[in-house]
C-alpha cells in the first residue's frame, strides 16, 4: 500500500512536469473544460434565476386568485365618423358585477381594490388632512364589535352612490371634538356627506379587508369610508384622453375585482364560470381575466422548455468542449508516440503508458473542472451584480458538469494512449 | 557492473534464435525481412550485424531487443523462450535485461540527462534516492557530470549518445544492442562513442552493435552479415 502510495505520487509529479513542461497544450486543453463546465453552470444558473423570478412573481398574485380588470374594448366599426362618435366612453366591470359573482359564488371571496385618495375633511372650523377610502360594505371588518357608534357603508349606500361618510375614530375625535358626529354633514372636498358611523382604531387593521393599502403611513393620517362608487364619481372616476387634437372621455366603474376561490382546483372552473357569467351582461369584452395558476402553470410549463433547450445548448457546449480536449490529446499522444516508444523500450508496460497519461489527463480535467466551476459561479454572480437579475446556480449542474468533463477528459485522454500503448515498441518508436 | 576482474566469464550462451522469420504485410503482397536466422551468443561476446538497408538488419535487432515479435521461429535468452511470452513479460525482459543505444537517441526532450537516466530504473520500481544515486554514478562513467541537469536539446550529438549509454546501461542490462549508434555522429564523435562501447565490451558485457559501416562493424570480435533476410556470411576474428 505504502509502495503504491510512492507510486502514485511519483506518476502525479510526473503528471504535473509534463503539464508544466507543455503549458499551451496544457492550457488549450484546459480551456475546453474550463469553458465547457463554466458555461453550463452560468446558463443553468441565469436560466434557472429567471424562470424561478417569473414563478415567484406569479405566485405572489395568488394562486387561488382570479383577476379581472377592466378593458377597454375594440372599437365597434359601428361606421360612425371620428365627429359621431359619443365623447364619453363607458366600459368595464360594474358594482353591479361585483354584486352578482357574489350572489352566485358565495364560497368565494370577492376583493374590491379599495380606491384611496388624499383629501381635506372639513366640519365647521376643524379641517383635517384625510385618507378617503372607496370602499364596500363587505371589504372592511364592521361587526358591531368595530363599530363606535352608528353603523358601517351598506349595499344601498354603494349602490345609490350616496353621499355617506363612516369615520374612523381619531378622525371623529378631532374633527367633532364635542359634538356627536352621527348625522352631521362635513365636507370631503367640495361635496357635503352626512357621517352615518364612526369606526374604532382603523390604524390598526389597516388592511384587513383591501388590497391596495400602503404600508408605513405615520399614524397623523386619518382614515374615512365611503362608498366605493361615491368615490369614483366624485373623486373623478372619468378619465380624460388627449390624442392628436381630440379628446375622449372613459368611464370605468371598477378598474379590478380579485376573487378568491377556496382551493385551487376550483381555480380554473370557477374562472369559466365567472366568464360565462360576465358575458350574460356585458355585451362586448371590456374586461379580461387573469388567473395565476395558470400563468403559473404555463410557467412551468415554459421552464420544462427552457430547460430542455438550455439543456441542449450545454450538452452541445459540453461536447464541443470534449471534442477540444479530444483533439488536443489526441495530438498530444500522436506527438508522444515516439516517447511512448522509448519508455517501452526501456521497460514500461502497456499499463504504466496508460496509468501516466490517464493521470496527465485526470489532472488537467481536474484543474480545467475546478477553474471551470469558478468561472460558472463568477459569470452568474456578476450577472447579478451587472444587471441585476437573479440568478440560482444549481449544486446539480456544478456536479454535472464537473464529473462530464472530467469523464470526457479522461476518456479522451486515455483512449489515444491506449491506442499507442497497442504498438509494437519498435513501430511506437518509428513514429516521427 | 561488472569489474574486469569478472571479465573471464564462462563462456556460456546468453541468445539462441532458431529459423527467425519476419514478415510483413504490404498490401497484397508480404514482404519477407526476414527467412529464417538461426545463429548463437555466448555471454561476453561483441558482436555486429553488418548489411545494406533493406537487408533486414534492423528488424532483426528489434527482434533480438523484444521491441517487435517474429512471424516465427523461437528465440532463447538466457535459456528462456522469449518468442511466447506476453507483451507484458517482454517490457519486464526490456526493462532488466535489455540496454539500447539508438541512432537517434530517443532521449525524452522533457527530462534532464539524469531524468532520462533515470527512466529505466523507475519502471523497475528504484527508490528515487538510490535511482538518483545511480543515475549520477553513470553520468560520472560517461563524462557528462557537469551536464547533470541539462536537457537533451543543450547537448552535442556525443553527449546526447553518452546520456543514451548511460541509460542503457542504468540497470546493468545483460545484452547491450546498439542500432548505428555513430549514424548521427561525425566521424570524430562516432570514434569516441566506440571507445566506449569497446571499454564496455572490454569490461565482459555482451554487446550487439548493428551497422552498414564496415570499419564501425570491426570494433566487434564477430561480424554477421546480412543480406535479403539472411545470414551471408558469419566471420570471427
Amino acid at each position: 500500500m505504502t509502495r503504491f502510495l510512492y507510486n502514485l505520487k511519483r506518476v502525479v509529479r510526473l503528471g504535473l512536469e509534463s503539464i508544466v513542461e507543455h503549458k499551451l497544450r496544457s492550457f488549450l486543453t484546459m480551456l475546453g473544460i474550463i469553458f465547457g463546465v463554466g458555461s453550463v453552470i452560468g446558463m443553468l444558473a441565469i436560466g434557472e434565476g429567471a424562470s424561478h423570478e417569473a414563478r415567484e412573481q406569479i405566485r405572489s398574485l395568488g394562486s387561488k386568485n382570479i383577476i379581472i380588470r377592466s378593458v377597454k374594448p375594440q372599437e365597434d366599426g359601428g361606421g360612425n365618423g371620428r365627429g359621431m362618435r359619443s365623447l364619453l366612453t363607458a366600459y368595464g366591470l360594474k358594482y353591479e358585477d361585483a354584486l352578482r359573482l357574489r350572489e352566485l359564488f358565495p364560497r368565494v371571496k370577492i376583493h374590491i381594490p379599495a380606491r384611496e385618495i388624499q383629501s381635506r375633511a372639513r366640519y365647521g372650523e376643524e379641517s383635517l388632512p384625510v385618507r378617503v377610502i372607496g370602499t364596500v360594505p363587505w371589504a372592511i371588518p364592521h361587526g358591531l364589535a368595530a363599530m363606535a357608534q352608528g353603523r358601517f357603508l351598506d349595499e344601498q349606500d354603494v349602490r345609490d352612490t350616496e353621499n355617506v361618510v363612516v369615520l374612523g375614530q381619531d378622525a371623529a375625535h378631532r374633527l367633532f371634538p364635542l359634538d356627536p358626529p352621527l348625522g352631521k354633514n362635513l365636507y370631503l372636498g367640495s361635496q357635503a356627506y352626512q357621517v352615518v358611523g364612526v369606526r374604532r382604531n382603523p390604524a390598526l387593521e389597516k388592511g384587513a379587508g383591501t388590497a391596495a393599502g400602503k404600508p408605513g403611513q405615520g399614524k397623523e393620517i386619518y382614515e374615512v369610508y365611503i362608498p366605493i362608487t361615491s368615490a369614483r364619481r366624485r373623486f373623478g372616476e372619468v378619465i380624460m384622453n388627449r390624442e392628436s387634437g381630440s379628446m375622449s372621455l372613459e368611464k370605468v366603474e371598477l378598474h379590478q375585482l380579485t376573487l378568491t376561490a377556496p382551493s385551487e382546483e376550483e381555480v380554473v372552473p370557477l374562472a369559466a364560470a365567472v366568464r360565462g357569467t360576465l358575458l350574460q351582461t356585458h355585451r362586448k369584452t371590456d374586461f379580461e381575466i387573469t388567473v395565476p395558476l395558470e400563468l403559473l402553470r404555463q410557467a412551468e410549463q415554459t421552464k420544462r422548455i427552457f430547460n430542455v433547450v438550455l439543456g441542449s445548448i450545454a450538452a452541445i457546449s459540453l461536447l464541443v468542449g470534449g471534442i477540444g480536449i479530444m483533439n488536443i490529446m489526441l495530438a498530444n499522444v500522436t506527438e508522444r508516440t515516439r516517447e511512448i516508444g522509448i519508455r517501452r523500450a526501456l521497460g514500461a508496460t502497456r499499463g504504466h503508458i496508460v496509468v501516466q497519461f490517464l493521470t496527465e489527463a485526470l489532472l488537467l480535467s481536474f484543474c480545467g473542472g475546478l477553474l471551470g466551476i469558478g468561472l460558472g459561479i463568477a459569470v452568474p454572480k456578476t450577472v447579478t451584480h451587472l444587471a441585476g437579475l437573479t440568478t440560482l446556480i444549481q449544486p446539480d449542474s456544478i456536479l454535472l458538469a464537473f464529473s462530464i468533463s472530467l469523464a470526457t477528459g479522461v476518456i479522451f485522454g486515455i483512449y489515444p494512449a491506449i491506442r499507442a500503448s497497442k504498438l509494437s515498441p519498435m513501430e511506437a518508436l518509428r513514429h516521427e | 557492473m561488472r569489474g574486469p576482474s569478472e571479465a573471464p566469464a564462462p563462456r556460456e550462451e546468453v541468445l539462441r534464435v532458431e529459423e527467425l522469420k519476419k514478415e510483413f504485410p504490404m498490401g497484397d503482397t508480404v514482404v519477407r525481412a526476414l527467412c529464417g536466422i538461426s545463429f548463437s551468443m555466448a555471454r561476453g561476446d561483441y558482436l555486429s550485424i553488418m548489411g545494406t538497408s533493406g537487408s533486414g538488419k534492423s528488424t532483426l535487432l528489434s527482434i533480438l531487443g523484444c521491441l517487435d515479435t517474429p512471424t516465427s521461429g523461437e528465440y532463447f535468452l538466457e535459456g528462456v523462450n522469449v518468442s511466447r511470452m506476453s507483451d507484458r513479460q517482454l517490457s519486464h525482459v526490456r526493462g532488466r535485461k535489455f540496454g539500447f543505444v539508438f541512432q537517434s537517441f530517443n532521449l525524452i526532450p522533457q527530462l534532464s540527462v539524469l531524468e532520462n537516466i533515470e527512466v529505466p530504473l523507475f519502471y523497475q520500481g528504484w527508490r528515487e534516492e538510490e535511482s538518483r544515486l545511480r543515475s549520477r554514478e553513470l553520468a560520472k562513467l560517461v563524462g557528462l557530470e557537469h551536464r547533470m541537469d541539462h536537457r537533451p536539446a543543450e547537448l552535442s550529438g556525443g553527449q546526447r549518445q553518452r546520456v543514451a549509454i548511460a541509460r542503457a546501461l542504468a540497470n546493468d542490462p545483460a545484452m547491450l544492442f546498439a542500432d548505428e549508434p555513430t549514424g548521427n555522429l561525425d566521424h570524430a564523435t562516432g570514434l569516441e562513442i566506440m571507445r566506449v562501447l569497446d571499454d564496455l565490451a572490454a569490461q565482459g558485457r555482451s554487446i550487439i552493435l548493428v551497422t552498414h559501416e564496415r570499419a564501425i562493424a570491426e570494433h566487434a570480435g564477430r561480424i554477421l552479415w546480412l543480406q535479403d533476410g539472411a545470414i551471408a556470411k558469419d566471420e570471427r576474428r
